[in-house]
């Protein structure tokens, strides 16, 4: 600042006015060699003086003295916030009208060129000796640089501060005790506070990780900057922001004197991060759950994924990044023909990038067990269509193909029965038509073409009591059993033929029959050969029977004229006509077995005439071995000639009973009793009969059983046992 | 009485004897038991069913529609003769004097 002497009028000096003026204002006076621009004006404004530096300034030379030309020798004025200064108002004006200084006031110069310039104007009245102003005087100094300066620090804090309270960035200003000391509106609108809310508290108390925020102040502390560093804000309203915090300290002197945060809100970004990562996992999860092997490749064919069932699968791991197309260890053609990796359909699918359905190939696991498996690789392409990689699904078809290999396999084997079998096989419909025929019954109906009789009724192969049997077969069928009869059938040349038909439900799935299987079963050959065997066994008895009428012929004839006892003749008869009934029993049962009961009853029916009440015979039904039955027959005809003649059979008040069961175990026994009461007193015969030799042998020996005979003065008792094989009991 | 088996017929012949037979007429086969009846007319008969290998029926049929009772003796049983001869008299070869006696009272009384 240079102040401007008083121009006071010296008492009585030696300086002169004028010399003064020259020293002042001369070319080479005083003022013009300050780096100041000084002018005077008269009281009415009128321009006195002014030095160089003044006209350097103002861009323009005045004219001294003229009258208009007031107050200031500038173009143009303004006031610093740019509105015009007219000449009037100037500070210069203002003094001269009121007499007073006027300091460090600012102006804008316009110059005539058009440029400005920017003045610290001082002014100070002029007055004489009276007291009486005279004019002033106007001291200014080019302060355009540090207007300039000042302006733009201004601008550039007004920006700041725009910025900080305007500025879509988050933002707080924390002190060194961590006190928040000021905060944006943007943060505001982030957490929801208002200003007050925020100001003056702690930051720790708005960060929900006090782990985060204590390392955050640690950080700052130690002149280290903050970027993007990860921290939870806690909201008005209790939610959490996810934020990233980039911040620094700003330092004056060594002094911490506050942290800038720039908070930036990443919830959004996070929840994208979290869906993503979670959309991953589900699909990583996906890839490992799905039961198909499922492998990734990059652009360039390199695996870079697989699951679990592709390992699996592959029977090895492919190494992740250098593999490539497939992770198997070789690979073939369905034929058989090798695959060369680079050719295998994932391949295809990356070079042709498109998606390819279902092809068939073969792999080889290192074990040498090869699997064969569709493949369904499908190129993955970002959102530009640019080829990323490839997924491919491989589906294991083994279990498939081995399945389609034996069912085909069964399929064949089920045809080679059907043709190979003697048996006429047809299938019918729930109603009993036809449906299809095998060779052998096509051949068996006598008919060139299987179509004329398909859908025919089954029942039309039957007439009489065999078609009511075919009905009733077809019946049990169709309520999921089977039928079986046995029936003849003429062929339409007259060919007599016999059936063993067996009628079988097909079921479905859910267990309902579906359709009926029909086997049958040619059987004229067995069915003649029965007849032939009956026709023998006919006339087997015939001869055995004529044979043993020829035998009593002879004996009869012989005794008589032999002079024997008509009663000697009646016994022999008797044991063979017991024979013969013996002989009865099993040709009725086929010479196989009899039934035990009924032999019993015959033999004993003679001895019995007239005192079917005395004869009580009781057991089961046993039916015993054909060589037994003629043995046992033998025996029980002497029992009771025995019983007839001597024991309780000849009197009156005598009575028989006959008891037998079946012991049944590892070896069945036939226990019988025979026991005698009320007739006459028993005395043990002295002399052993034809008939008790013929048990006791028989029973020992013959049928390796045991016979315990009792001759008790009651009546006579026989306990026998016999054993009965049980694959010889009928 | 009709039966091929000569020491069977000798036996049957001895029975009707002794049950008191005035007149026995005997014939080995279908034929000679034809001619037989055409001959003679006897009050009851006596037919052995298989006559070596051939079936005695149509005697038992010629009878039946003259009206001659008679018995069949068969080593068979009755299932060897036909149903619509199950009502006559059946005797199981061999059978005794008392068989044959109640078998031909049996025929008599029907």
């Amino acid at each position: 600042m240079h102040h401007v002497v008083p121009h006071h009028r010296p008492d009585g000096g030696t300086i002169t006015p004028d010399t003064l003026h020259q020293a002042l204002w001369s070319e080479e006076g005083l003022l013009e060699t300050l780096p100041v621009a000084v002018y005077t004006c008269d009281a009415e404004g009128t321009i006195t003086h002014y030095n160089r530096r003044a006209a350097e300034f103002w861009g323009r030379a005045p004219q001294i003295g003229d009258k208009d030309e007031r107050f200031c020798g500038a173009f143009r004025l303004f006031l610093s916030d740019g509105t015009v200064l007219a000449h009037a108002d100037t500070p210069m004006a203002h003094t001269l009208l009121t007499a007073q200084p006027q300091h460090n006031k600012e102006v804008w110069i316009e110059r005539p060129d058009g440029t400005r310039m920017a003045a610290l104007v001082n002014i100070n009245p002029l007055l004489d000796e009276n007291g009486r102003l005279i004019g002033a005087v106007n001291c200014f100094q080019d302060i355009t640089l540090r207007k300039r300066t000042e302006d733009a620090l201004q601008r550039r804090e007004a920006e700041l501060t725009d910025f900080f309270e305007n500025g879509a960035i988050a933002m707080h200003w924390v002190g060194p005790d961590g006190i928040i000391l000021r905060v944006n509106r943007a943060e505001l609108a982030m957490l929801g506070y208002t200003e007050k809310e925020v100001v003056g508290r702690h930051i720790s108390e708005f960060h929900a990780d006090q782990d985060a925020i204590a390392d955050i102040l640690r950080k700052l502390a130690d002149g280290e900057a903050l970027h993007n560093y990860e921290a939870q804000l806690i909201c008005k309203d209790s939610s959490i922001r996810e934020v990233a915090i980039s911040s620094s300290v700003f330092w004056e002197d060594d002094r911490f004197v506050h942290t800038r945060c720039f908070t930036l809100d990443i919830t959004q970004q996070k929840r994208a991060e979290k869906l993503l990562r979670s959309n991953e996992q589900r699909l990583r999860q996906l890839l490992g759950a799905i039961p198909a092997a499922i492998y990734t490749t990059d652009a360039e064919g390199r695996i870079i994924s697989y699951n679990q069932t592709a390992t699996e699968l592959w029977g090895c791991c492919p190494r992740l990044g250098e593999d490539s197309w497939c992770g198997s260890w070789r690979l073939y053609w369905p034929d058989g023909t090798p695959m060369p990796h680079d050719q295998c359909p994932m391949a295809v699918a990356l070079k042709e990038e498109r998606p390819i359905r279902s092809v068939e190939a073969v792999l080889e696991k290192p074990d040498g067990e090869r699997v064969p498996f569709l493949a369904y690789p499908t190129p993955l392409k970002d959102d530009d269509g640019k080829l990323v990689g490839a997924i491919n699904m491989m589906v294991d078809i083994s279990k498939h193909k081995r399945a389609q290999e034996a069912l085909h396999a069964s399929e064949e084997f089920s045809r080679s029965i059907l043709r190979a079998s003697r048996d006429c096989i047809k299938v019918l419909d729930l109603d009993a038509r036809l449906l299809s025929i095998n060779e052998c019954g096509r051949s068996y109906l006598e008919v060139e073409d299987v179509s004329a009789i398909l859908n025919t009724s089954y029942f039309e192969f039957w007439s009489g009591e065999d078609r009511f049997a075919a009905e009733r077969a077809v019946e049990r069928a169709q309520e999921g059993r089977v039928g079986r009869f046995t029936a003849h059938y003429r062929t339409p040349s007259g060919k007599d033929s016999w059936w063993d038909e067996i009628v079988t439900p097909i079921l479905s799935p859910s267990g309902k029959p579906e359709r009926l299987l029909v086997i049958s079963r040619e059987i004229t050959e067995a069915k003649r050969a029965e007849e032939q065997r009956e026709l023998l066994i006919a006339e087997l008895n015939h001869r055995v029977k004529n044979t043993l009428a020829t035998v009593q012929s002879i004996a009869v004839h012989s005794l008589r004229n032999g002079g024997v006892s008509d009663s000697v003749a009646a016994v022999f008869e008797g044991r063979l006509l017991a024979l013969s009934r013996a002989h009865d029993h099993l040709s009725s049962a086929g010479w196989k077995s009899a039934d035990f009961g009924s032999i019993l009853s015959d033999v004993l029916q003679p001895f019995g005439s007239g005192k079917a009440d005395r004869v009580q015979l009781r057991g089961p039904s046993v039916h015993v071995p054909a060589g037994a039955a003629v043995a046992l027959t033998m025996i029980f005809h002497e029992l009771a000639t025995n019983a007839a003649k001597y024991g309780a059979l000849s009197a009156d008040t005598g009575y028989l009973t006959v008891r037998w069961k079946m012991a049944i175990g590892a070896n069945p026994t036939l226990r019988l009793s025979w026991r005698e009461c009320g007739g006459p007193a028993v005395e043990r015969p002295a002399r052993m009969g034809f008939g008790r030799r013929l048990l006791e042998r028989t029973i020992a020996q013959q049928l390796n059983g045991r016979a315990k005979l009792r001759f008790a003065p009651p009546g006579f008792r026989c306990i026998l046992e016999v054993p009965i094989p049980a694959d010889q009991r009928a | 009485l009709v039966e091929d088996e000569a020491m069977v017929a000798m036996l049957i012949e001895d029975m009707l004897a002794e049950l008191g037979c005035a007149s026995i007429w005997h014939a080995g086969s279908v034929e000679q038991a034809l001619r037989l009846l055409r001959e003679r007319w006897p009050t009851v008969g006596v037919l052995d069913v298989n006559l070596a290998g051939e079936a005695v029926f149509p005697i038992a049929e010629y009878m039946h529609e003259a009206r001659i009772p008679f018995v069949f003796a068969t080593g068979y049983g009755s299932s060897g003769i036909p149903e619509i001869w199950h009502s006559k008299a059946i005797l199981r070869k061999p059978f005794t004097l008392e068989h044959l006696r109640a078998g031909l009272q049996a025929s008599l009384d029907h």
